[in-house]
């Protein structure tokens, strides 16, 4: 295995043969001796996935969660704090908080999931086609990952939006792109590894096209890591998507969507703070958990392999 | 067990963040505006934050920001000055002037002594250069190139006496002067490149001189040694009281309000409505000024789609609930009573009944006209969707104004743009209104706006077609008798505000917090800020 890895891959952290590899490790905080726990706890895992299928249900169906319109404004009303009738309190011209966080779940949602999928397919389709041919398609593949990973994701997310132009979808197709590197070096690892396992020789050896060993034994080999990896991703995702909405490349206004809610609120952060800390809360509850359950998911897949 | 702990911590910081955020606001104020009534002291740094950059541009002539004016104030002087207390025009650097009974020939007398913080003497030919120098750059002089309409000549008499000579009668040219946009540069600054000057690279003759100017950071003036030519207007004579004067840009309204409240800033602009009492708590005060000039006003852009439609104009005066959009705003916003105003404007019209709220009446306008509902709420016509293009300077009344207009069926799309692509579609006229306001305390300020012929340049945001606004326009700008001005002007906005051409909204205030430490906190005749009075107690 470590004859495929080439010179440029030392600064990583050596991949592991059991697949519960972080492709990047980020720098801060330091990484901490722990002990590693016997067994992944699964309540906690099961509170994340919880979190986020009542996230996926608000995104899918939010008019189940709330009675108010997103939009409606009745400036009577205006920063009402959290009550019985707005859980959330209501913003500056008399719009339910809660209800535009509900409503605002499915822009988010849905620019996370076309993000994430972005992400996954071309990044699995570089790592794949990279691992799999080897030689110098690999190398100059795998420089141009290498290149992309040298970007911070929310710079390069942010230069493709502004070439792009405003809007959720855009955004989408921003944060997605600068999520492909880190799919790709998963994936190329994975089809590396497989692709030298004796079964696979076996599978050549037998006759079968280099196309069906592909699809029939690498690739259904491969993809586990790379599906963790999707979950983590999925934090990150609604984090940087959130980001660009509130930086205002996302959602026009008056649709909701999480980050732009918390850029609206914040000139109110000291007359009402729940304009922007209620949204903000919900955006670290969804992240933490997106990223606990990604990172139980790899655990126990390291575990049963 | 890390990551859990972890994730507690993040949460219990955040609510921490959120509680002491919630504390601060309501929290103990320190003790209330101690008033020394003594002799001012000279020295301190003084820092005011604004709201924004001032676009790049520190060159009052090039410019149409206001933000930028109450920088460019501190560094250039004008011929005359406009009292802010009795609405007089006092000497400045013209000691006296004569006008001619025609309103052709102004002839200024200028004050001895006057220099350039390069050095240079302001004398009867810097005043010609200067002029000159606003007719090169066109209408890209964006404020003063107006004041000069029918601009013929500059004649200098002698080194103190000059002559302003124009084609045809300019009454308003001397209530033009007053402002910053017509303020002094030094004849050896006149040559550079208008990218230069915008910068900051000239010389002026005012109280303070720049010392650096960083974009989008700050920019720092300091005391001009000797100055001792101050507008009659001013409280006292000689240099300015303040040794340094800084100006932050801070454009987060909570972190301007902050930055009074803790001490950081002793005065700051923009105070939103919501921080209003926190800054009062904490014993900063409020000074509150309507700027005289344009009303915060829809001026339809005339060879649009909608805005030259005159039952989409109707229906959109109709339908805006300015009492609605009130609620948006603090101390001193009102609804406009006319296209000019507040009432102590010169020349101000009043014409509040022609000033409606009738959504029921906006849908029938729309309905008679064939405009129908559609399944969405948003009319249409011959498949045609009715959505309007607007660009709205507040920002703050995006989804309020979206929401009023959807109630008669009115598409307002928001185009999340920014600062260059707003400024391009402005220059190319793309949009149906363009909501604004202009500060000047004359009726002229409305001609520039509104007279055809200009398709879009300068300030003409109306691109305006020939009408007969025009005539009336024109003609104020020139009739020397007041009583005849007030008619022309009169007849001029009665034309712009019946055919709705100009949708009169809000009376806008300019709100600033003041520390108490600060005296002498003043604006000149159009509300622009002028520190030269001001001093600080410790």
């Amino acid at each position: 295995m470590t004859a495929t890895l080439d010179g440029l891959e030392l600064a990583a952290p050596p991949v592991q043969r059991r697949g519960s590899e972080r492709p990047v490790r980020p720098a801060w905080p330091a990484p901490r001796p722990r002990r590693r726990s016997a067994r992944p706890r699964p309540w906690s895992a099961l509170a994340g996935a919880v979190v986020l299928a009542v996230v996926l249900t608000w995104a899918v169906a939010p008019g189940w969660f709330t009675s108010w319109d997103p939009i409606a404004t009745s400036p009577k009303d205006k920063l009402l704090p959290p009550g019985v009738e707005h859980w959330f309190g209501t913003d500056q011209i008399g719009r339910d908080v809660f209800a535009r966080v509900v409503y605002g779940s499915r822009t988010t949602i849905q620019a996370t999931v076309i993000a994430v999928g972005i992400g996954l397919v071309a990044g699995s389709v570089l790592g794949a086609v990279a691992g799999f041919l080897g030689g110098r398609t690999d190398s100059v593949v795998m420089r141009c990952v290498d290149v992309l990973l040298a970007i911070p994701n929310l710079l390069l997310a942010m230069v493709v939006v502004t070439a792009l132009g405003f809007g959720s979808l855009n955004v989408a197709v921003a944060v997605g792109l600068s999520a492909v590197a880190s799919f790709a070096r998963v994936m190329r690892a994975e089809v590396v590894r497989v692709r030298a396992s004796p079964y696979v020789e076996a599978a050549f050896a037998g006759g079968e096209r280099t196309v069906q060993v592909l699809l029939r034994h690498i690739l259904p080999n491969s993809w586990g890591p790379v599906l963790a990896l999707s979950a983590l991703e999925f934090g990150g995702a609604v984090l940087a998507v959130s980001a660009l909405s509130f930086l205002g490349y996302g959602v026009v206004p008056p649709d909701p969507e999480w980050g732009s809610l918390i850029a609206e609120g914040r000139n109110w952060l000291a007359s009402a703070w729940w304009l922007t800390t209620l949204p903000g809360l919900v955006v670290v509850v969804v992240v933490v958990s997106a990223n606990h359950l990604g990172r139980s998911v790899g655990r126990w897949r390291g575990e049963r392999a | 067990m890390s990551r859990l702990r972890t994730l507690w911590t993040a949460l219990l910081g955040l609510t921490l963040i959120a509680v002491l955020g919630a504390c601060g606001a309501d929290g103990s104020a320190p003790d209330g505006p101690t008033v020394p009534v003594g002799q001012p002291v000279s020295g301190g740094a003084y820092v005011h934050a604004l709201e924004a950059d001032p676009n790049g541009c520190l060159d009052g002539t090039q410019q149409r920001y206001h933000v930028a004016f109450n920088i460019i104030r501190q560094i250039t002087d004008s011929l005359v000055d406009l009292d802010p207390v009795s609405g007089q025009i006092v000497p400045w650097l013209a000691q006296s002037w004569q006008i001619s009974p025609d309103a052709q020939e102004f002839t200024f007398k200028l004050q001895d002594g006057v220099t350039f913080s390069n050095g240079e003497v302001f004398d009867a030919a810097a005043v010609k250069g200067n002029f000159d120098r606003v007719i090169e750059l066109g209408p890209a002089a964006i404020g003063a190139y107006p004041i000069l309409t029918g601009y013929d000549r500059t004649e200098v008499v002698d080194p103190l006496t000059v002559k302003v000579v124009f084609s045809e009668p300019n009454i308003q040219f001397l209530q033009g002067l007053t402002a910053a946009w017509l303020g002094f540069i030094s004849p050896s600054d006149l040559a550079k490149e208008p990218a230069a000057i915008c910068a900051g690279d000239y010389s002026g003759t005012g109280p303070f001189q720049l010392d650096h100017y960083t974009k989008n950071d700050e920019a720092v003036l300091v005391r001009r040694a000797g100055y001792d030519w101050p507008s009659a207007a001013y409280q006292h004579t000689g240099e300015a009281y303040l040794d340094r004067l800084v100006f932050k840009f801070l454009s987060e309204s909570g972190v301007r309000a902050g930055a009074v409240q803790t001490g950081q800033a002793h005065s700051i602009s923009l105070v939103a409505a919501q921080d209003e009492s926190a800054i009062v708590a904490s014993g900063a005060e409020l000074f509150v000024t309507q700027p005289p000039g344009m009303e915060l006003v829809w001026i339809a852009n005339q060879q649009s789609t909608y805005g030259g439609d005159p039952v989409v104009r109707r229906a959109i005066a109709l339908a805006l609930d300015r009492a609605e959009l009130l609620t948006l705003y603090g101390s001193g916003f009102e609804i406009a009573s006319g296209l000019l105003g507040p009432a102590t404007m010169p020349y101000y019209v009043d014409q509040s009944d022609l000033i409606q709220f009738d959504p029921d009446q906006a849908r029938t306008v729309l309905e008679e006209a064939g405009w129908a509902e559609g399944a969405d709420g948003i009319r249409q016509r011959d498949g045609q969707r009715l959505t309007i293009r607007v660009i709205v300077a507040l920002t703050e009344q995006y989804e309020l104004l979206q929401a009023q207009l959807k109630r008669v069926g009115v598409e307002f799309l928001i185009e999340a743009l920014d600062t260059a692509s707003q400024a391009a579609a402005t220059d190319a006229g793309d949009y149906d209104f363009y909501v604004w306001n202009m500060t000047r305390a004359d009726p002229d300020v409305i001609k520039a706006i509104f007279i055809s012929g200009l398709d879009g340049k300068g300030q003409n945001r109306s691109w305006a077609l020939p009408s007969p606004a025009d005539q009336y326009l024109a003609a104020q700008g020139g009739a020397a008798d007041p009583a005849q001005r007030q008619a022309d002007v009169k007849a001029a906005v009665d034309y712009l505000v019946e055919q709705n051409l100009a949708i009169p909204e809000l009376t806008r205030a300019w709100v600033y917090a003041v520390a108490p430490t600060v005296q002498g906190f003043a604006v000149d005749g159009e509300s622009k800020l002028v520190f030269y009075d001001t001093w600080l107690t410790d």
